[in-house]
């Protein structure tokens, strides 16, 4: 892997470490023969206090390519969540994890994960990415938000 | 002089030949040469010490066996191995006063620069593109991009954006259709309409919507949709049985067909392609009656092209003219598409042999200069282009490297040998050595041990200090790398370990047993040079932060490293003033000899810019003792 890669995610780390929003949590995952992957990460997002994502902590895993910082990380719900701005899959559509549009190298992991936990109550109903969330929050928002309320509800960690 | 000279060239291709014939006919006499490959048949119109009997031997034995004839006095070592092999550790490398590469990929190449870096060796690096070419020299301290090319793009593209925020299901229902229609075409593969449908979706159905899309044309020329001629006999996939236009060779590639031809072709070939496909994926039998395959063979991956796969290159070839008919395009011929799609960028029997002229004149300077002993400072790093450019009035430039510089990620890496005994040595004991040289190291008391991505070790994480450098999967030519856990004012100066895997079968296992398991070969690399640390401090000493202690002691080790190292600054600048009469009379000696002259004589005036204000290059350079 690159040297600028590690260093940057080592600084991550530290930075991570000292100091993180409340609620939040993310560490490099535990590999097979018993190190820390810098590489990738798992996370966990608090939804906002006030908002039907109360109390559910959103769990995700975060791949950083062999191109990090110059690329983005994915950052992936686990497992897929019920939302607009996220793929069938888990991974999560918004600008500034996309190398497109609006990352830049200088964004930390702390501002990655504010972003999407900003994103969980505003999606952006510009760029659906499953048909599900999307159609329900367009044509029934009470549906909605009883579904988000449901899932708030079996994300509360144990 | 030269006979005590040992260089190593790495690679005996297009440069490595030319250049391994200028080293012994300018008098390097101990040459090791590195090539993992065997002569092929297309070297020989340029790698000129290769013939027609060698085809299929070692490069590096037979340009070995070549060049000793040019120069009966001259020792060339071959190894026709590749030079990332473990064998050819640190310690190997050291044994070299000068590295040559010769290469031709960019991994060979980093790991090269990065050995040189471990062990303190200057590297010329070179590298030609058709017309094009360049030398650099990376003197100790330098070190080239190390960030991905990144040619993929391998990020997640919003492909379901609806635009204006359009509700209508329906129409991302049909984007989503639109989106793997091409892709669900792949069903159909075996049958006999199979070449048709593609056709039809691609050179028709797909242009007509692009035309229905009024104001994309109305600065640019309409394409016309193509439909597939009725008639044509269903592709059987035999070559034999097909009127084949492509897979020729010779001037016959080079004929650009007509449309009728063209589509032939394509029919022809997708079904070829479509018949491997189907051997490769074990789905020669349609399940079901039609012959359409079942939604799983969706998920199956596809071929990879490469442009010497006839079948291949037919499709891709008769598949771009196609469209090329559609949009107006003018067609090209097989011969083209082939250098086209293959990337091929000539390489040029002239190019290569200005380079390695331009190596060999490099070297001989670096010669002079004693390989950049502590009296004999090397000049600047440099890097020589060879460009064809006819607006131009010259085909060489050249250019100084940018010193390294401290706020630099990259640079501010400092690199050490390790011989460890892999299966006695644990990552204690590495932490324990790392605590021995904390002067050295100054990087505080929070330690970080890291290799390759894979944190071992941190102030959080001890869970692997009892566990052998072997048992993590640890040995020769890898790095394992310690950088600290505080914030040090103004950066933090990492290291890397480049480990040395000590043999542990010494005569008796007691002997093996009284040796340390991890040995620091050169201790005094790890501290900072003057210039390292004069830039640390200056970095450091912003009005608005006070000293660190960290800093202070930084400051201290470098005055007494200064101290030492001072004292032949005299007996420099009296050989500089020497240097520069004599450069001074050669240039008058040989004002009419060109190009090639000139560049030889920039790299004496930089160096004797460099004797008299040294630049931060120079204080960069870990001098051996």
């Amino acid at each position: 892997m690159s040297g600028i890669c590690q260093t940057r995610l080592i600084e991550e780390r530290k930075q991570w470490r000292r100091d993180h929003p409340y609620g939040f949590f993310a560490r490099p995952t535990k590999t097979a023969d018993g190190t820390l992957d810098l590489m990738n990460w798992q996370a966990g997002i608090p939804g906002k206090t006030g908002t039907d994502w109360e109390h559910g902590i959103y769990k995700l895993t975060i791949s950083f390519p062999e191109e990090y910082p110059t690329k983005p990380p994915k950052c992936k719900f686990t497992p897929p969540l019920f939302h607009p701005n996220v793929y069938p899959t888990g991974t999560v559509c918004l600008s500034i994890v996309n190398a497109d549009e609006d990352w830049k190298p200088g964004i930390t992991l702390k501002q990655i994960l504010l972003g999407i936990q900003d994103l969980l109550d505003d999606p952006n109903p510009l760029s659906p990415a499953q048909a599900d969330a999307y159609n329900l929050f367009r044509k029934n928002r009470e549906m909605y938000q009883k579904r988000v309320r449901q899932q708030a509800k079996e994300n509360i960690p144990q | 002089m030269s006979a005590e000279t040992r260089v190593l060239v790495v690679g005996a291709g297009g440069i490595g030949c030319e250049l391994l014939k200028n080293l012994v006919l300018s008098g390097f006499l101990d040459i090791h040469v590195v090539d993992l490959d065997t002569i092929d048949l297309s070297n020989l119109n340029r790698q000129f010490l290769f013939q027609r009997c060698h085809i299929g031997q070692s490069k590096a034995q037979v340009a070995a066996a070549a060049v000793r004839r040019f120069n009966p006095n001259a020792r060339v070592t071959p190894y026709h191995d590749n030079i990332m092999h473990p064998k050819f550790d640190a310690r190997w490398f050291a044994r070299f006063d000068l590295v040559l590469n010769a290469l031709d990929n960019l991994e060979a190449r980093r790991y090269v620069n990065r050995l040189c870096l471990v062990t303190n060796r200057p590297l010329l690096e070179s590298g030609t593109a058709g017309y094009q070419g360049q030398v650099t020299d990376y003197l100790f301290s330098q070190l080239f991009g190390f960030a991905g090319d990144g040619d993929e793009d391998s990020t997640t593209t919003m492909t379901q954006t609806t635009e204006g925020g359009s509700d209508n299901a329906e129409e991302i229902r049909n984007l989503q259709l639109e989106a793997t229609a091409l892709k669900r075409l792949r069903l159909h593969m075996l049958k006999d309409t199979f070449a048709r449908e593609v056709f039809q979706k691609v050179f028709d159905h797909d242009i007509r919507r692009l035309l229905s899309m009024e104001d994309m044309w109305a600065t640019r020329t309409k394409p016309t949709p193509m439909t597939f001629p009725t008639g044509t006999a269903p592709a059987t996939g035999d070559p034999a049985a097909e009127g084949r236009g492509g897979g020729a060779t010779g001037l016959a590639a080079q004929r650009v067909w007509d449309q009728a031809e063209t589509i032939r072709v394509f029919s022809d070939s997708i079904a070829r392609l479509a018949r491997r496909f189907a051997k490769l994926t074990g789905r020669l039998d349609p399940t079901t009656d039609d012959g359409t395959l079942p939604e799983a063979a969706l998920s199956e991956t596809g071929m990879s092209f490469d442009k010497d796969d006839p079948d291949m290159l037919d499709f891709v070839t008769a598949t771009a003219n196609l469209r090329s008919l559609v949009f107006h395009i003018a067609p090209q011929s097989q011969f083209d598409v082939k250098a086209m799609a293959g990337n091929i960028i000539p390489a040029i029997a002239t190019t290569n042999a200005v380079i390695a002229g331009l190596i060999a004149l490099q070297a001989n300077t670096l010669r002079r200069c004693g390989f950049g002993n502590a009296n004999h400072l090397p000049p600047s790093c440099q890097t020589t282009y060879l460009v064809q450019d006819t607006t131009r009035p010259r085909l060489l430039y050249n250019e100084k490297l940018a010193a390294p510089s401290p706020t630099c990620a990259t640079c501010r890496r400092r690199y050490a040998v390790l011989e460890v005994d892999p299966t006695r040595a644990t990552l204690g004991d590495f932490l324990k050595l790392a605590q021995k040289y904390a002067t050295q190291l100054l990087l505080g008391d929070d330690l970080i041990i890291e290799e390759g991505g894979r944190i071992l070790y941190d102030p959080d994480f001890d869970d692997n200090l009892d566990r052998t450098f072997a048992d993590l999967g640890l040995g020769t030519n890898q790095t394992v790398s310690l950088t600290s856990e505080d914030t040090l004012p103004p950066y933090i100066w990492p290291v890397s370990f480049w480990l040395v895997a000590t043999t542990t079968t010494t005569p008796t296992p007691e002997d093996n047993d009284q040796l340390p398991p991890l040995v620091l070969t050169d201790p005094s690399r790890l501290e900072m040079s003057p210039g390292v640390a004069a830039a640390h401090s200056a970095l450091a000493n912003s009005p608005e932060s006070p000293p660190h202690p960290t800093q202070l002691a930084i400051a201290a080790a470098a005055k007494r490293k200064a101290d030492t190292e001072l004292v032949p600054d005299q007996t420099k600048i009296a050989k500089a003033q020497e240097k520069e009469e004599e450069a001074a009379a050669a240039r008058s000696r040989s004002l009419s000899t060109g190009d090639f002259r000139t560049i030889v004589l920039d790299a004496d005036r930089n160096a004797e810019k460099s004797r008299v204000t040294p630049p931060l290059t120079d204080e960069f350079i870990i001098l051996d003792d």
